[in-house]
């Protein structure tokens, strides 16, 4: 493993479509409960008519470098990897639901009720995704650790339709990440609560 | 740029965390009441038992309603093995050691043990070690809400300083309650230290309306906090806050108790029967019970998130909460 990574995103909020393609490519990896939404696209609109335009800010766990999560967990669930990426142990966690209430991103998910996208039966594929989440804990956004560990890249990243989403190494100032972030002017969500997130957004304009 | 959508109160925590809050801050604050009425009156021994007798099985129900908001409550203990990573671990720590202090307060000076009742030093000694503990159970409870960055409602210095307050004043209420209570079951005169304490609650009353005060005014200053204040002053909380924490927590427990406590109306007070005063002393503190309820109701149904910012423009955030999830999805065949 190379030195240091500090993994971050990128998304370009001038390419979104608002197709919500993230959203569903998170559902079909990460094998969530229908309801539960690691990844979700925010629609709001600016402007009057008729000059009002429809627009959209897809949202993850920001990975913050000082995470508020891992301040509030009482239980040391809520860990920073070294490679930045903030992970919860599903076996530590006891669903006290403080990380949720600290949270400036709302990204956090209480998992305490499974619902199946199919009433009645459950797909065999589900089945073994819903092995990875435990009831009565609170559940995240996690870059797609699994796929992040083989070399790939998060699925939200690969599926986006429009390209609108990059994903490395922050700390890397030659990565595709950085170099966007320069030379967009990428900016961060809320930086007043000094969370240091490592989501960044290149501006509509 | 202007606010157009109402911005969404969180809904993480709901009534358990309330119940939560307000039963540990009436025991913790019943138990300081009593020991400083004790140093006060120390005439009065019955009162500072029944304080020391009360406060345990509140905060033990107090700290049972937390355990039951877990989603994984086998592992409750969990929440203490990790010393000061958070606030919930050192509240948990905090009132662990509160309790136990108390329930030796117990069993050294009511029952089984009573030699602390010849030991007055070492009781004032274990009375004043856990009192400092009933005060940090009291601030804490404002210091677990006010870590919350993003809600501004919460983030304040003046949420440890009313918890604190109104714990007192729930405390008060609630020893005044026992101890009327007590008087009218074994029929023996309790009127004396139930004036006495009336008139500190008469002050104590006023210092919470004031602290409410500030607390909503400071909010109004803040751009999510007004969201929270207008909801409290005149949006959807404004009748637990109006009716509720104002009229039925301050006001008519003010009204109820102030004639008694400073004898106002002596010639009259003396005529009429001194059970009826015990019962108007027992409406008045359940009344501010009930108060003190809502006001913690209101303090976290309020709390309303920061809307994020882009470019200027600030996007509400929904509130993540339990699923919820219609029972058939509306593409599904039927």
């Amino acid at each position: 493993m190379s030195a240091v990574v500090r993994y971050g995103m990128v998304i370009d909020l001038k390419r979104c479509i608002g197709c919500d393609t993230c959203t569903m490519a998170c559902k079909a990896a990460n094998a969530t409960s229908r309801g539960i939404m690691w990844n979700r696209v925010l629609k709001y609109e600016t402007g009057q008519y008729p000059h009002s335009k429809l627009n959209f800010l897809p949202i993850i766990c920001m990975h913050c470098e000082e995470p508020e999560c891992e301040k509030a967990c009482p239980t040391g669930a809520t860990t920073k990897r070294e490679d930045g990426i903030v992970v919860i142990d599903n076996d530590k966690c006891i669903g006290c639901r403080y990380c949720m209430v600290v949270c400036p991103y709302t990204s956090r998910y209480f998992f305490d009720k499974l619902y199946t996208y199919h009433p009645g039966h459950v797909t065999s594929y589900e089945k073994i995704g819903y092995k990875k989440h435990k009831l009565g804990t609170v559940q995240k956004c996690d870059f797609c650790l699994e796929r992040v560990e083989q070399g790939l890249q998060p699925s939200c990243v690969v599926s986006c339709t429009a390209n609108a989403r990059f994903f490395g190494d922050l700390d890397d100032p030659d990565s595709e990440v950085s170099k966007l972030i320069k030379e967009r002017g990428g900016f961060v969500l809320n930086p007043e609560l000094d969370t240091k997130p490592s989501v960044y957004y290149l501006p509509m304009d | 740029m202007q606010m157009r959508e109402a911005l969404s109160t969180q809904k993480v925590w709901g009534w358990k965390i309330v119940a939560y809050l307000f039963l540990v801050g009436l025991g913790a604050g019943a138990y300081l009441v009593g020991f400083v009425f004790n140093l006060i009156y120390p005439e009065f021994v019955l009162f500072s038992k029944l304080t020391v007798l009360i406060t345990a099985p509140l905060v033990i129900v107090g700290l049972l309603f937390l355990i039951w908001d877990l989603g994984r409550k086998t592992l409750a203990h969990r929440a203490v093995l990790r010393p000061l990573s958070s606030w919930i671990t050192r509240g948990t720590i905090i009132i662990t050691v509160f309790i136990i202090l108390d329930l030796i307060h117990i069993g050294m000076w009511i029952w089984p043990s009573t030699w602390l009742a010849g030991a007055p030093g070492l009781r004032l000694a274990l009375g004043g070690i856990a009192s400092v503990f009933a005060v940090l159970t009291l601030i804490y409870t404002g210091l677990l809400l006010r870590a919350a960055k993003p809600i501004p409602f919460w983030n304040t210095s003046f949420l440890p300083a009313l918890f604190l307050v109104s714990g007192i004043s729930t405390g008060t209420m609630g020893a005044s309650l026992s101890l009327s209570a007590y008087g009218l079951s074994a029929g023996s005169a309790v009127e004396q230290p139930l004036r006495l304490l009336a008139r500190y609650d008469a002050f104590i009353i006023i210092l919470e309306a004031l602290i409410i005060c500030f607390y909503l005014w400071r909010m109004y200053q803040l751009a999510a906090g007004r969201t929270s204040a207008r909801m409290v002053i005149r949006g959807s909380l404004a009748v637990p806050f109006w009716g509720g924490v104002v009229a039925v927590g301050l006001v008519v427990p003010f009204a109820l108790v102030v004639p008694f406590a400073f004898e106002v109306y002596k010639t009259y007070l003396s005529t009429i029967d001194p059970l009826a005063v015990l019962v108007l002393t027992a409406v008045a503190s359940i009344l501010g019970l009930v108060g003190g309820f809502l006001l913690r109701y209101i303090v976290i149904a309020g709390g309303t998130r920061t809307p994020l910012k882009v470019e200027g423009v600030l996007i509400p955030l929904p509130d993540t909460d339990r699923v919820k999830v219609p029972r058939r999805a509306a593409f599904l065949p039927r």
